[in-house]
């Protein structure tokens, strides 16, 4: 256990671990993570770095975060700071009551109890309990000590929780249009969950009624909300208004209304042959009259071209609360623009080889839906590691140890337990005093 | 408005002039050992630090929202932040007098540089409109500035090694110059931790995850670490001289990487302001 012990606090081996962490992370911004790529910039990169490609599969490159390896990486140093922190507090403790000189600058010799009680008491060190004997210990700042232990302390909890919280964590997103509902046993939008937890499913149904997006008279968005509602299995109705960064609670689940949000505009697609198609496509809210919003690229099962849109929020220009949006589609094939056109509610035009048709437009919104336990310990650790941080860096400890003499005087020693540089005109000012005060 | 935009870009070149002239009177003043010359600089900053002070809260009722949105915005305030972090950690810390001499370059550099960034009015999405987001992004800017000025120690400790002559010789000694550019790493890398932890609970609250691994957290959090491989190495292996000042550097770099590098970029979320 005690090598264990050595081995996991080993100075090189925290080092090593914050370096390899560092380095880890270097490499998920080099190679594409799934988490945050889409198929075609994965597919890009592969093509572009065959020679790589070996070793990215066996280490599962792109999804570092995910992979066994990098959570047991976590986890070592997780037991690393843990089991140094607790190493650090039996320490701390013991130099805290210890009247040890061997570091500490001999400032003064053979000075009253009186004045150095006195010359300690000026300038803020308080006095500290020492064992035994007759020597004679006072510190400013004493709580310095423990910035360095509640650092870690707080790094542990956060990283440690983090882990639980990857483990246990699932949420799900949908986008709904105004009147549209879900249920559990319909796909999520996206969606994601920890290893130990089975995918999240609503307990109810889910409706957006109603999507407000408030504009002031400059134009200027003042404020997303969506009105949404659950219905259980037994029938009642539960109404609530989600916004952005107010969050809503369901049973237990928490609603996130996201930044993505805006009109859906449905467009009949009418191919050669006569054959109609129904499309809503979602774009994100414009947020100036002169400015569109835009869609992602979508592609469709009747047609081998993708298409992408845009909109502005008023044909003229004008209003962010006009009635009368403009639509642009585009085709694309290979990622090269094929046709173009744009569009006002009921009017018709060609894109490319199919007639186009602007049938409406609804509000739409994304919602999260979220079960997470252990964010509460995380934000405690954050408040930890702020804590112990600005302790240490804001508040050094200094000792003022007196050790007495056969004649009944001290001998005077001080100690800055780092940055000493920064205190030494501090130092400087007390050896005057004792001096003026010996000669008294 | 298209008044207020022009009197916010000609008050913005205005103090531009008052920072230059500040960094010619410094540099001439320590250069050439010239106490006057030094002195009027700081007045000279501390003019242009007021100026600023009200351009920025001007823009502020102007466009509604802090200097945050637009790259100008942010580059403009991170000008401001350097210059008044100089100018309050030289009362609390006399020693670090000579840092003006890339304390002063950079706010103005800064602050001109925003201004060829098409300077206009954004609109605050829903999103950003949270306290954390004041918070995350104030403490990122004193970090800046405390970097910057522990950085520009450690230049000036590799170039006093290298020859203690003429202005140089002036500067405090090589101990001083290594001890506090430590201090003010050890200030650097606790304001950006405490910035990244604002910074996950506004995602917490705006987005329902407290970290998704989008590059500029990414890079974020390398910087963190990178500092704290750096305060390690200096408390635990007695890092220090010029292996800890080059260490530093890099060590610097990487948190520009991660403040403006990531958000010119990198696709992530935080590149919004700098689209």
């Amino acid at each position: 256990m005690n090598k264990f012990k050595q081995f996991i606090t080993a100075r090189s081996i925290s080092l090593g671990l914050i370096l390899m962490l560092a380095g880890v992370m270097y490499i998920s911004t080099l190679v594409p993570q799934q988490i945050d790529s889409t198929p075609g910039t994965m597919e890009a990169w592969r093509s572009g770095h065959a020679s790589w490609l070996w070793l990215v599969d066996v280490l599962q490159l792109h999804s570092i975060y995910g992979q066994p390896w990098f959570a047991a990486t976590i986890l070592c140093a997780a037991l690393s700071l843990g089991v140094s922190s607790y190493d650090q507090l039996v320490v701390t403790r013991r130099k805290l009551h210890s009247t040890a000189t061997s570091s500490a600058e001999e400032i003064a010799v053979a000075l009253s109890r009186h004045l150095l009680e006195s010359v300690a008491h000026t300038n803020r060190y308080r006095s500290i309990k020492i064992g035994s004997g007759d020597n004679l210990k006072f510190i400013k700042n004493p709580w310095g000590y423990f910035g360095v232990i509640l650092l870690h302390v707080g790094m542990t909890l956060v990283i440690l929780v983090s882990l639980y919280v990857s483990l246990t964590g699932r949420q799900g997103a949908l986008m709904l249009v105004e009147g549209e509902q879900r249920d559990g046993r319909q796909p999520w939008n996206a969606h994601q969950h920890g290893l130990m937890v089975a995918p999240l499913q609503l307990p109810g149904a889910m409706r957006l009624d109603r999507v407000r997006v408030h504009f002031d008279d400059k134009n200027r968005q003042q404020e997303v909300s969506s009105d949404i509602s659950f219905t259980d299995q037994s029938g009642r109705t539960e109404s609530l208004i989600a916004s952005i960064n107010r969050i809503q609670h369901y049973r237990g689940l928490r609603i996130y209304h996201a930044a993505q949000y805006g009109d859906a505009f449905t467009v009949t697609f009418t191919d050669r042959e006569g054959n109609s198609h129904v499309e809503r496509i979602m774009v994100q809210q414009a947020m100036d009259p002169a400015k569109s919003g835009y869609s992602e690229d979508f592609s469709v099962t009747w047609s081998p071209f993708l298409f992408d849109a845009k909109y502005f929020a008023d044909a003229d220009r004008k209003s962010m609360l006009s009635t009368n949006p403009e639509l642009f589609l585009r085709m694309l094939d290979g990622g090269r623009e094929t046709a173009r056109t744009s569009l006002t509610r009921g009017v018709t035009a060609n894109l490319g080889e199919y007639r186009v048709k602007f049938d409406r437009v609804e509000k739409w919104s994304k919602l999260i839906i979220v079960d997470i336990t252990g964010i509460s310990a995380i934000f405690a650790g954050f408040a930890i590691i702020m804590l112990g941080g600005l302790i240490h860096y804001m508040a050094p400890p200094r000792e003022l140890i007196g050790i007495r003499q056969r004649d009944g005087n001290y001998n005077i020693y001080w100690k800055a337990v780092y940055f000493r540089d920064f205190f030494v005109e501090e130092r400087d000012q007390m050896i005057t005093t004792f001096n003026e005060g010996s000669l008294v | 408005m298209k008044l207020s935009l022009e009197l916010y870009i000609s008050a913005n070149w205005a103090v531009v002039v008052v920072y230059v002239l500040a960094t010619i009177s410094n540099v001439a003043g320590v250069l050439f050992n010239n106490e006057r010359m030094e002195r009027i600089s700081y007045w000279g900053a501390s003019l242009g630090l007021a100026l600023h002070s009200l351009v920025i809260a001007y823009w502020w009722s102007v466009v509604g929202h802090g200097p945050y949105m637009a790259p100008n915005e942010v580059l403009s305030s991170d000008a401001w932040a350097v210059m008044a972090a100089f100018l309050i950690f030289l009362r609390i810390y006399p020693r670090i007098k000579p840092a003006s001499i890339l304390a002063f370059p950079s706010a103005f550099l800064m602050l001109a540089l925003s201004l060829f960034y098409n300077p206009g009015i954004r609109t605050l999405p829903a999103t950003f409109r949270s306290v954390w987001l004041i918070i995350h992004i104030g403490l990122y800017k004193i970090s800046l500035a405390t970097l910057v000025i522990g950085c520009a120690l450690a230049i000036f400790y590799l170039l006093k090694q290298r020859g203690d002559r003429g202005w140089l010789a002036r500067l405090p000694t090589l101990e001083t110059l290594d001890v506090y550019s430590y201090r003010f790493a050890g200030f650097g890398f606790i304001f950006w931790t405490i910035g990244m932890l604002a910074g996950s609970i506004w995602a917490h609250q705006s987005w329902g995850r407290f970290w998704g691994w989008d590059p500029t957290e990414t890079w974020s959090l390398i910087t963190c670490l990178m500092f704290g491989a750096y305060l390690h190495l200096r408390r635990f292996f007695k890092l220090k001289g010029t292996a800890a000042a080059w260490f530093f550097i890099a060590c610097f770099i990487i948190s520009l990487v991660s403040l403006f590098g990531m958000a010119t970029l990198s696709g992530s979320i935080h590149s919004e302001y700098f689209k």
